[in-house]
């Protein structure tokens, strides 16, 4: 039975009021995002992620929540991204509650040699509104993953970047941004 | 644990997770095919409906195959699924119809690959319709019981009850020209029997038309309403927040439209079956059309019903395609698939049989052939006659091949006959699609031997121009795959498929309300189908592009932003469904996926 590791999140919006639908980009603290796997040591997570939030502050019912961009690097030099073969690899909904569902979130785990795509299956956490519901001060979330070895628990913590991070958050926001335009797979009418 | 090692056991174990809790499983989670079979919706006429004064009696040949007091109004599919760690259900069902006399085995592959992608998230279940269930595939079972000892005589058995040995007219001491003698022992052996369902021992049971005078009654109306309660059994397993989805391949995506179009209350109400779907998923076909330019009357569809049903009426099942017979060619599929997974590269042992030496597999089957090869002569895009039937299963080029120009065969495209080189020592192989050697044109001229397995068919059309063919042509399908499709539970040939009463139903195509009476065909409510459709193409296919879905589309509601085509360059018409490493699969579930999402805003 693996537990699920609530986390804390802060975040970062930075997105134009006037979208119909919001980006924010969220900073892994490393001190409280970690990856434990069984019998193993503990390994401190960093990188970021970028979220598109449907609308906020959210109303009655629930709004979109995709991860569209996820750069995570585990300190034993693991990476954990978004799926690149997988369109639309990580849509959700988000409750006006704050919490949030992904009904499978796709990723692509890698050591820097061999990698694994792997789809993971009803992830939940929940976040946090800034002021007013207009943005995400929190999110938090966490999953596990099952191997002959043993369990693998993934916790994961994002934090609103200091100002000086803030130009290093954007640059990775345009760098992801990049990746899921060559990622996506033309469907076309 | 190192990221490497973690990597390493994922790939070993696969993997699931939960944002909640999950179950321990060490092993790992693996997709699981099993087949389903219940009951079905209660039709009248049919036997063991109960209803007095109108249920039909089931004749002995199909009591013994399925005992004295059968109950046919059954649905079967198989279900592909993996279960989630956490044990929750899945969010998504995806329902699929089989084409023209297929049935859910070709569906195994691709709906593999499916539930792999979306790890637990999304089910399969691929239908076999009702007929499947008079199949006597008693050869088949008591040929992998045979294969699994290593008795390949015994096999021979089985070959025996299917096809027993021919002494052919003439004066010559049998085995001599013209006979069979399938199991080489220069003997006239008598047709193998087996335990029947009477108790009694039997040949091979093979039905007639009057064994099944009560198919006159499954047309379009019974076949959807089994569906729709497989459709209410999905919705009970998903929840409302869930998705069911609905589909088909080929002449399937037929069946699906009509199923989405029909009217389940045949009184005055509506009780249209898109409400109960959320989605419709087109696989190498473009839906049902207009139907025929001249419609049965009432009066002329009532008669034709009664004449189906009486005794010495017309055809009720299609007992031939192409000059092939479909229930020996259902019956031998699986002993051939079995035959090339235990003997692979061997002799094929269905070779030594009378259906092989019987046109038009005579022609098909003329060099000698090893187990793939007699497979993939049958179901490659090159060397099939039947491009409904083809994929990209690889090529036989180890011999003298010759190119056959379309209309040489009645219905017949172009394609690669495999001859005989004369040489009795060699057998011809097959080169499965991976072959780096597969030759392709150019360099190779079509018209040469050995011709080529790949070709270039010219630019992409225009979303508005007619569809063509276009594109490189790609070799993507397992032909191990397909011998396990042909080996399997399910069908890969539909033995009786029930032409009579549904050739009749679908004159209507996609609106039957010319009809005037809904208790008998209701598919009226096309016009009002709202749900999201996506089109899967193959450009070396039967739907080629965006136009092939054209019609469909312009007879339905659904908005614009919801019709979409997706179109794999390169593949065949089977290959959407077997390619082994499928790229449909990704904008598939990416489809699956949004609909989920929107689906799920209304609560979770």
């Amino acid at each position: 039975m693996l537990l699920l590791r609530p986390l804390v999140a802060a975040a970062l919006l930075c997105a134009s009021p006037a979208a119909a639908t919001t980006l924010t980009v969220l900073v892994v603290d490393s001190g409280q995002s970690f990856l434990i796997a069984e019998g193993g040591p503990i390994e401190s997570l960093a990188g970021s992620l970028q979220l598109e939030v449907g609308a906020l502050p959210v109303g009655p019912g629930n709004t979109t929540l995709d991860v569209v961009g996820l750069d995570l690097h585990a300190s034993g030099g693991g990476t954990i991204v978004l799926d690149p073969g997988q369109p639309s690899p990580g849509l959700g909904v988000l409750a006006s509650s704050g919490a949030f569902l992904i009904p499978t979130l796709f990723l692509r785990l890698s050591d820097g040699v061999t990698s694994v795509d792997l789809a993971l299956p009803d992830v939940t956490g929940s976040v946090v509104f800034g002021p007013g519901g207009a943005s995400i001060a929190e999110l938090s979330t966490g999953f596990g993953v099952l191997t002959p070895s043993g369990l693998v628990d993934v916790t994961l913590l994002a934090v609103v970047p200091e100002p000086s991070s803030a130009i290093l958050a954007a640059a990775g926001l345009a760098a992801l941004v990049r990746r899921g335009r060559r990622g996506a797979k033309e469907i076309s009418r | 644990m190192t990221k490497r090692s973690l990597i390493a056991a994922l790939a070993l174990a696969g993997v699931a997770a939960s944002g909640a809790t999950i179950a321990s499983c060490p092993a790992g989670p693996q997709v699981q095919q099993e087949y389903v079979v219940r009951a079905g919706y209660v039709e009248p006429h049919t036997p063991g409906s109960g209803v007095a004064g109108v249920e039909m009696p089931a004749t002995t040949m199909v009591q013994k195959i399925l005992g004295p007091t059968p109950d046919l109004n059954r649905v079967s599919y198989l279900r592909t699924h993996l279960p989630k760690p956490s044990g929750a259900p899945p969010r998504a069902i995806l329902i699929l119809v089989p084409g023209f006399i297929s049935g859910a085995g070709p569906f195994m592959p691709f709906a593999r690959q499916l539930v792999a992608r979306a790890n637990g998230t999304l089910e399969v279940w691929a239908i076999d319709r009702r007929p499947n269930q008079l199949e006597d595939a008693r050869a088949t079972h008591y040929a992998a019981e045979r294969f699994a000892v290593g008795d390949v005589g015994g096999v021979l058995d089985a070959l025996q009850m299917l096809f027993p040995d021919v002494d052919a007219p003439g004066a010559d001491p049998f085995p001599g020209a013209g006979d069979v003698d399938v199991d080489g022992d220069g003997v006239l052996d008598p047709p193998f029997a087996l335990p029947d369902a009477l108790g009694g021992a039997s040949p091979w049971l093979k039905l007639g038309q009057n064994d099944m005078r009560f198919g006159a009654y499954w047309g379009i109306d019974t076949y959807v309403r089994d569906w729709k309660l497989l459709v209410d059994e999905a919705r009970s397993v998903v929840g409302p927040t869930g998705l069911v989805l609905f589909g088909g391949h080929s002449m399937g995506t037929s069946w699906a439209t009509v199923f989405a179009g029909y009217d389940f209350d045949p009184s005055s109400g509506v009780d249209a079956a898109y409400n109960r779907i959320d989605g419709l998923l087109l696989l190498e076909g473009g839906g049902a059309g207009a139907g025929a330019a001249t419609k049965p009357t009432l009066a002329q569809y009532q008669q034709t019903i009664a004449s189906l049903a009486a005794t010495d009426g017309p055809d009720i099942f299609l007992a031939s395609f192409s000059g092939a017979d479909l229930a020996a060619l259902g019956a031998s599929s699986g002993i051939a698939g079995l035959d090339g997974l235990n003997r692979p590269g061997q002799p094929a042992l269905l070779q030594r049989t009378s259906i092989a030496k019987t046109f038009p597999l005579s022609i098909l089957f003329g060099a000698p052939m090893a187990t793939e090869t007699i497979a993939g002569a049958f179901l490659d895009d090159d060397t099939s006659p039947v491009s409904a039937l083809a994929g990209s299963f690889g090529f036989s080029d180890d011999g003298p091949n010759a190119l056959v120009p379309a209309g040489v065969f009645p219905g017949a495209g172009e394609f690669y006959l495999l001859t005989d080189d004369l040489d009795p020592q060699t057998i011809r192989k097959w080169k499965n699609f991976d072959d780096p050697t597969l030759p392709s044109c150019p360099p190779n001229a079509p018209e040469v031997s050995p011709g080529c397995a790949l070709r270039n068919n010219g630019p992409r059309p225009l979303p508005t121009d007619p569809p063509v063919q276009w594109g490189d042509e790609k070799e993507v399908s397992d032909i191990r795959d397909a011998l396990g499709i042909f080996a399997a539970r399910a069908d890969f040939i539909e033995w009786y498929f029930v032409s009579g009463r549904v050739n009749l139903d679908f004159q209507f195509g996609r609106d039957s309300s010319a009809l005037g009476d809904e208790s008998l065909l209701a598919v009226t409510q096309t016009a009002n189908v709202n749900v999201p459709i996506l089109g899967i193409g193959g450009s070396n296919g039967l739907t080629p592009s965006e136009r092939s879905y054209a019609s469909y589309f312009g007879a339905v509601a659904t908005p614009l932003a919801d019709e979409e085509v997706f179109i794999a360059e390169g593949y065949a018409h089977l290959d959407v469904l077997t390619a082994a490493d499928n790229v449909t699969v990704p904008p598939i579930v990416a489809w699956v996926n949004r609909l989920l999402q929107r689906k799920l805003l209304a609560g979770f």
